[in-house]
């Protein structure tokens, strides 16, 4: 009896251990694959897409779209429109707020744009009015692609809208007239800084600034709604209010603070620096913030497909005259920069119009399924892609004949089909068809790091140096290059 | 029976749990001297990256490897500004090293990769807290014990791990 009792201990125990072993085992393997829970929190905030937006705010977006953002006319194309995202926040009471992401052109990369549209809780429309926003400490907000308004220094300035578009015609004529006058936007209603002492979020930095609670302590009454921010940086999205006194005499917001789906909570003392008639500039409710999709200005993917050249070549007529214009991207905007800078090695491209025909095209290395690495000592196949709706820093036009355009067309369907970035690459491509058509375009070598070839960053700073004349048109506005339009019968 | 099982399953999730680990601790241990200033350029290169010579590759390997220094560097320069090809990002805010291979997290990357067939295998990113963003790319040997590349070439949205 005492023998059985003894093995049924034993087999009791040798169970246990190999159950705790397991229960270790598993437990070390969680802990050493450094899992952190995804965190899920509701909010009253959404993104939605352009076409998602109600109709009846589309009449301010035409306006802006149409007024002040082409892609067939690039000098009216003034504004630069986050097309990702919308975001949609509905407050605590009810009231829906939409943010329209924007940028206009040759504006500081510290400021930025939101069109607020919004209606009230008995979905009566509110006036649109502008948020721009004024980072002075850029470098410490903007990392990794993506905004941490927590950390924002500058200032919010609240524009009303029509006041707004005023402003945005000047700045039109004034890109037409090509002068360099500097052009003073429209006075905001509000406008606010924190003068750089005290931004606050806890668990990411240091927080100066009381809870805006205690400024009752300074005989300020004030209250809460009116009006808040949401911001999505790409991880938190935050809800910031916006504090306004109830005092009628001082009818003004004099702090903010946010709190965000990362639990993340945080102050901005604000110090107003403009006028303060921001009741009517800015209705109850909260107001959300758009600081764009991760990059500042996203690349749709499908318009840079890999393309038939001889297809897409096919549409234009050899017997007639074109335009042919180089668009290049530099690494960095306005430099010589080979790789370092937002853009990475930059590219450069062409493209071609005819009557209502536009094509755009760059010269790429073969995307293939099994080849992960590229190194630039070696070579590679190439291929043709679309580069339409693509962003650029400098480009240069030239009305081409028709002996050029059957030239360039022919180059183009016999392009070398190997892509080597010192030897031949995207910049070489461009300055080969830009030469057709006699440009005379340097094709300058550059030799930094591994590299030892034509850059982007060389060839937009080259390109810059040349001014428009009767013959050529050089735009040094960074912008985006047209649509692909016309389709071959 | 059951035993034998059990303790199969116990060996299986071993095996996992450290093969994961493996490759977590070799990009944690990579970042935080790429990130630490006091470790030399040099040491990184011979203890975590794999180079060799390839003969279709017309420079020199020495070239090479300068370039990988060369790009250790940049990073760890205040003054430059971060890319794909100098991934920079502030490491204090890290406070998981959340590691895993690319193929869990491909919805999360904006870039579409040439080969990815390699990439399942062999590519690892780094996320954020949140496991919201990737922070960077690394593609590991077919050993997944050194780095074959930590930057990425990206002409518009399309990337390619750069082969020093």
């Amino acid at each position: 009896m005492r023998t059985i009792m003894k093995n049924k201990l034993l087999h009791y125990l040798r169970t246990g251990i190999l159950f705790l072993g397991i229960l270790i085992t598993v437990s070390s393997c969680e802990k050493e694959e450094l899992i952190t829970q995804n965190y899920q929190e509701e909010s009253n905030f959404s993104k939605i897409s352009f076409s998602e937006l109600p109709s009846e705010f589309l009449p301010e977006v035409k306006e802006l779209k149409t007024n002040y953002y082409s892609k067939s006319k690039q000098d009216d194309n003034l504004l630069i429109y986050d097309k990702q995202q919308v975001i949609k926040l509905v407050d605590s009471i009810k009231n829906t707020r939409y943010s329209v992401k924007f940028n206009i052109q040759n504006q500081p990369y510290n400021v930025l744009y939101n069109l607020i549209l919004g209606k009230d809780v008995y979905g009566k429309k509110q006036e649109p009015f502008i948020i721009k926003y004024t980072i002075n400490n850029f470098n410490e907000v903007y990392l990794n692609g993506k905004y941490d308004f927590s950390k924002m220094k500058g200032s919010i300035a609240i524009h009303k809208y029509y006041p707004f578009l005023s402003y945005l015609d000047n700045l039109k004529k004034t890109a037409h007239n090509k002068t360099e006058d500097g052009l003073i936007e429209d006075d905001p209603c509000s406008e606010y800084n924190n003068d750089g002492s005290s931004v606050g979020s806890s668990g990411r930095g240091s927080s100066s600034v009381s809870d805006p609670l205690e400024a009752e302590e300074n005989q300020v009454q004030f209250e809460e709604p009116p009006g808040g921010v949401a911001t999505s940086d790409g991880d938190a999205t935050c809800n910031i209010n916006l504090w306004y006194s109830s005092n009628t005499d001082l009818d003004n917001l004099f702090a903010i603070t946010w709190s965000c789906t990362d639990g993340t909570k945080g102050n901005l003392d604000v110090k107003k620096s403009g006028k303060t008639d921001s009741l009517d500039c800015i209705k109850e409710g909260d107001v959300p913030v758009n600081e764009g999709e991760e990059e500042m200005f996203e690349i749709d993917i499908e318009n840079t497909e890999k393309i038939d050249p001889k297809e897409e070549l096919k549409c234009f007529d050899a017997t007639k005259n074109a335009k042919l214009t180089i668009y290049v991207q530099q690494p960095l905007e306005n430099s010589n920069e080979v790789y370092t800078g937002s853009n990475g090695p930059g590219h450069a491209f062409i493209g071609i119009e005819q009557n209502n025909i536009t094509r755009n095209l760059g010269f790429y290395p073969v995307k293939e399924a099994n080849r992960a690495l590229i190194g630039v000592g070696k070579t590679y196949d190439s291929e043709i892609r679309s580069n339409n709706d693509y962003m650029y820093h400098i480009s240069i036009s030239k009305n081409i004949t028709n002996t050029q355009l059957q030239t360039i067309m022919e180059y183009i369907r016999n392009a070398p089909n190997k892509y080597n970035v010192n030897s031949f690459a995207c910049a070489d491509f461009a300055i080969a068809i830009g030469n057709l058509a006699g440009l005379g375009l340097p094709s300058t070598t550059v030799n930094k790091y591994l590299f030892n070839g034509r850059s982007p960053g060389t060839l937009g700073q080259e390109i810059r140096q040349i001014n428009s004349n009767n013959e050529v048109t050089v735009s040094k506005i960074k912008a985006n290059s047209p649509n692909k339009t016309g389709e071959c019968k | 029976m059951k035993i034998k099982i059990i303790i199969a399953l116990l060996l299986y999730i071993s095996c996992v749990g450290i093969q994961r680990n493996k490759e977590a601790v070799l990009i944690k241990e990579f970042i935080i001297k790429l990130n630490d200033s006091k470790v030399s350029s040099k040491s990184i290169l011979d203890n975590f990256i794999q180079i060799e010579e390839d003969k279709d590759n017309s420079l020199s390997l020495s070239d090479r490897k300068s370039s990988i220094i060369e790009i250790i560097e940049k990073i760890r320069d205040p003054k430059i500004q971060g890319n794909s090809l100098f991934p920079k990002y502030a490491l204090d805010s890290i406070k998981n090293f959340n590691i895993y291979p690319l193929k869990e997290y491909e919805n999360l990357s904006k870039y579409k990769f040439s080969g990815m067939n390699i990439l399942r295998e062999d590519a690892f990113i780094l996320l954020d807290d949140k496991k919201k963003n990737i922070l960077q790319y690394f593609l590991l040997n077919k050993e997944h014990n050194k780095i074959i590349s930590f930057s990425l070439f990206v002409k518009t949205d399309v990337a390619w791990f750069l082969e020093y």
